[in-house]
């Protein structure tokens, strides 16, 4: 399937089918993505994968009434039939008076900045050559984690994904990304039938972004190892040093709340809240589209709406929410991007240890286990896991904690940022350090 | 790593599921394909009479074609896994059923096998030309001499658990909106501090067929339907939300006037009854999980670590318990794919296998993990009919189905006057598990405090944590009433989503839970 051209040529068509069929507008993505993954286990492959995936996404606006729809079925017949029948259906609708394209003037001002998210040479890649990077993984791993490791299971991923949007109010929009993912899972030895287990991923949008394969598989076993014995610890208020590989879950937790979708149907606890400080002045977020080499970097949203740096929360005040055009229509709001792409902050000077040092004694969580939290109220409890910390240095692992509040309480008790973007993430995520908090255990 | 998400519809939607309108292609053929008798083997299938032999020209000679590519080069087992799915929702959202999503995934998966070492590749184009190249992308996991493949398909017998009268190809979107008007008005009339409420009606249509390298082709039909309302209300200033949906491999004569109104009913009563609840407690105490969706319990602590895949490899907490005893004579754990129109019932498993139901704790012994055929051969059992794939684009996994605990002899009131202080959990939302250390945790949305062995305040918004062995251990009492739940449930694993449910009777746990509240003073703010 479709090389560039192709793929805008189809997009158009589709388009066009469904403005013949009846639709007063449409709305086509095509993106193609090729992958190639194998996993390693025991100085073999375990899994090896490879395949080309083709989907096509239509919105249709018909009589004032909307649809959407999927497919991976391009043959172009069948795809035919399937747009008529989407505009006939779509007729049997109440009509939506607030779903309409954005306002063009929102596709305007687009940025041209070379994002650099793909890889030229991904093409040329060799099958020996991912095949030696997992296997370097691995074999640092075996290595580091000699005999006192029970599995290590390495892996390689990499895929190139080109996608073109087209809207029948004139936005015409072409991207392509590369992405090189590697890592390895271990499982660690513990007493009884205990079996420890931690993980290390790197990715980037080039392959010379993965500097060290061998590192990578040392971080994986030094994080298993050092999950062995953890235990319990009876409830206490104290303070978190949130390590940055996890903390985007927690914001994401808090971040549930800023969406059109929930302000407009009040299940957001944010709602009138922009202008008002929510959280610690410590906290400032941003959403940043235009970062080269970011894992969510983009030219423009889903809608085609331009992207542009989008302040959060400055200095802990609420500044925006994550609108698109048909909640924005239904709220009054103008909209500013239907979702995320990358989540940056203002970084604190101190690092992760510098922060332990500072605190003296705490829990430093360096994973969440479930737990959820109530867009309605903000709500949240989720458990943690992680180490007791004392003079600023590691005592030992701890688990089957957890923590819980309220966001409009909780984040007011940061007290500072690390220095440490977390950078294999689209949440670019520091060390957060909070004061004491109630962390449930024995 | 394996993450549960109960089923948001609308982010579903948002995604891509949703709406209805009859592809003409599947109108052609007719309705479901007849079921062979159960148990009773049948004759070799006819390949150039399946449906996608039908539909999308797949016949015999491709098939063989396809079966020669993926041998080609000494795999000692090969599979081909077709699939045509289509997934329709409707809503309503402020009074209006003004949005409409729908989904068509069609294709084949091809896998061969050497050892325990896996060839994987797909595709969405079901040309001859396309399917062998797939093929032959999954044989070079082998390097060796080709095998022939077989030159006739015996179909196993198979089960029906999931007979319908009217397939959801023939149910037009203009039949389901008034089920969302229905909804939305009962649900706007049962109490005046409803501000908002959205209805879903979700339909899905799978058809797979699997043939493998052993001369084993099965065909199944697979439907799946379900309703939901969610619901928020505001009382002097608080919102709160709350909801329920009823799903499974349903028809839409199964949606009658008892259950509209049971969804309605219970959508409006859950989320007010959050007016009342209190600060949960924080810290080790005795829990008593409700009957139902409770059973998120044992999918957490003991299911996922009873998938075979991670016994193999040993980085499962239950490794080397087989034969052990982990919980007291009371307590038998089992995964079932058979139970009638289930979520998580199917009639064969995504290699072909029949379902069952599999026994994994017995009166409180380990009896048997979950299996897929790599796992089976390399314990050297029979497979469980557990190897499961989100769609053709994924690998097989050993995964649940149905995971339940049978009854046991204690009465849920005495059960719960047992308790001085502890909680009650009653709904829950979603749970995780760490595989290897054995902690898992899950979420409770509502539940009450006991106090002095009387349910009192409710409360919600609580997590809960322990140890998956650990907690078996401390299950002291079973109840007798059994649930199964019949909600939307969605389990991930490796990144693939699967449905399936889970169930519990009343069951208390002594001590070794962590409840996750923020009231560490005591069990009353």
């Amino acid at each position: 399937m479709p090389m560039n051209n192709d793929r805008l040529e189809l997009a158009q068509w589709a388009v066009k089918k469904a403005t013949e069929a009846g639709a007063s507008d449409a709305r086509v993505s095509v993106e193609r993505t090729r992958y190639v993954s194998i996993d390693y286990r025991e100085k073999r492959v375990e899994k090896l994968e490879e395949s080309v995936e083709n989907g096509l996404r239509i919105s249709i606006f018909a009589d004032g009434k909307f649809s959407g729809h999927r497919t991976s079925d391009l043959r172009k017949d069948a795809l035919g039939r399937f747009i008529e029948q989407g505009v006939a259906m779509t007729k049997y609708l109440e009509q939506d008076p607030y779903r309409l394209l954005p306002d063009p003037k929102y596709y305007e001002g687009r940025s041209d900045r070379d994002l650099e998210l793909s890889d030229g040479h991904y093409d040329k890649i060799a099958p020996e050559d991912r095949h030696h990077m997992v296997r370097t993984v691995e074999a640092a791993a075996l290595e580091a984690g000699g005999d006192k490791i029970i599995s290590v299971e390495a892996g390689y991923y990499d895929s190139t994904t080109q996608s073109t949007l087209v809207a029948s109010n004139g936005f015409v929009g072409e991207s392509s990304r590369t992405d090189f993912w590697t890592g390895a899972s271990v499982t660690a030895k513990d007493e009884g039938d205990k079996r420890p287990s931690d993980w290390w991923w790197e990715g980037h949008c080039n392959r010379g972004g993965i500097a060290d394969p061998e590192a990578i598989g040392r971080s994986a076993v030094e994080r298993a190892l050092a999950r062995v014995g953890a235990e319990k610890i009876p409830t206490e208020k104290i303070p978190l040093v949130i390590e940055n590989r996890t903390g985007g879950r927690l914001l994401r937790f808090m971040g549930n709340g800023l969406y059109g979708r929930a302000l407009q149907q009040k299940t957001s606890y944010l709602e009138g809240k922009v202008g008002e400080q929510i959280t610690s002045p410590l906290l400032s977020v941003y959403d940043d589209p235009l970062i080269p080499r970011g894992q969510g970097s983009r030219h423009y949203d889903g809608e085609g709406i331009a992207a542009r740096k989008l302040p959060i929360l400055e200095k802990g005040v609420l500044k925006n929410y994550y609108i698109d055009t048909y909640y924005g229509r239904k709220l009054g709001m103008e909209p500013t991007t239907g979702g995320p792409s990358n989540v940056v902050f203002d970084y604190g000077d101190k690092s992760q240890e510098q922060w332990m040092k500072e605190l003296g004694r705490g829990l430093l969580v360096t994973g969440f286990i479930g737990g959820n939290s109530n867009s309605s109220t903000g709500d949240f409890s989720t458990g943690v896991y992680g180490f007791l910390f004392e003079n600023g240095e590691i005592v030992r692992p701890v688990n089957e904690l957890n923590i819980a509040g309220n966001h409009l309480e909780f984040w007011h008790q940061l007290i500072g940022t690390g220095n440490d973007p977390y950078p294999y993430s689209s949440m670019r995520t520091p060390t957060l350090v909070f004061d004491a908090v109630t962390v449930a255990g024995a | 790593m394996s993450n549960w998400n109960r089923r948001d519809f609308l982010k579903g939607a948002a995604g891509g599921l949703g709406m209805v309108v009859i592809p003409s292609f599947l109108t052609r053929t007719g309705n479901v394909f007849a079921t062979p008798e159960p148990g009773v083997a049948t004759p070799a299938l006819n390949l150039n009479a399946t449906y996608f032999a039908q539909n999308f020209g797949v016949d015999q000679s491709t098939i063989r074609k396809a079966m020669n590519a993926a041998l080609s080069k000494g795999g000692e087992f090969a599979d081909l896994f077709f699939q045509h799915q289509v997934s329709n929702y409707v809503g309503l959202e402020d009074g209006a059923v003004n949005r409409a999503y729908s989904s068509v995934d069609l294709g084949v998966g091809v896998r061969v096998i050497v050892g325990d070492q896996t060839g994987f590749a797909f595709t969405e184009e079901l040309s001859e030309r396309s399917i062998v190249d797939a093929a032959m992308t999954a044989a070079s996991i082998a390097q060796g001499d080709a095998r022939k493949a077989p030159d006739a398909y015996k179909v196993a017998g198979r089960n029906n658990f999931y007979p319908i009268e009217t397939a959801w190809e023939e149910v037009g979107i203009d039949r389901k909106i008034p089920f969302l008007t229905d909804i939305n008005e009962r649900i706007f009339a049962k109490d005046q501090r409803v501000k908002k409420a959205t209805i879903n009606f979700s339909d899905a249509t799978g058809r797979i067929l699997v043939i493998n390298s052993d001369g084993l082709a099965v065909e199944d039909y697979q439907p799946a339907s379900s309703i939901g309302a969610s619901v928020v209300a505001e009382q002097e200033g608080r919102k709160e939300r709350n909801g329920y949906n009823l799903a499974g491999r349903r028809d839409i004569h199964s949606y009658a006037e008892g259950e509209i109104e049971e969804i309605a009913d219970l959508a409006v009563s859950r989320t007010v009854k959050l007016f009342e609840a209190v600060t949960p407690p924080a810290g080790e105490m005795p829990v008593v999980l409700g009957p139902g969706g409770s059973g998120v319990l044992l999918h957490e602590a003991i299911g996922h670590g009873m998938e075979a895949d991670f016994n193999r490899k040993g980085v499962s907490i239950y490794a080397d318990m087989i034969g052990r005893k982990v919980a007291n004579e009371n307590v038998t754990v089992v995964d079932d794919g058979t139970n009638p129109h289930l979520r998580g019932t199917i009639n064969v498993d995504d290699e072909g296998n029949p379902s069952e139901k599999t026994i994994l704790v017995e009166n409180g012994i380990l009896r048997s993990y979950m299996h897929d055929r790599i796992s089976a051969k390399h314990y050297g059992v029979e497979p469980t009919g557990s190897g499961r794939r989100q769609s053709f684009r994924h690998t097989i996994m050993p995964r649940m189905r149905n995971t339940f605990m049978e009854n046991g002899p204690h009465d849920p009131e005495e059960i719960i006057k047992t308790v001085d202080r502890g909680i009650y959990c009653q709904e829950f939302t979603n749970g995780q598990v760490q595989i290897g250390a054995g902690d898992f945790s899950f979420y409770v949305s509502a539940g009450y405090l006991i106090e002095n062995g009387k349910l009192t305040a409710p409360i919600k918004d609580v997590n809960l944590i322990g140890n998956g062995p650990k907690a078996l251990e401390n299950v002291s009492l079973v109840g007798n009433d059994l649930q199964i739940s019949v909600g939307g449930w969605t389990c991930g694993k490796n990144g693939q989503s699967v449905p399936v449910s889970q169930g519990l009777p009343t069951v208390k746990i002594d001590g070794s839970v962590t409840v996750g509240g923020t009231d560490g003073g005591g069990y009353r703010g």
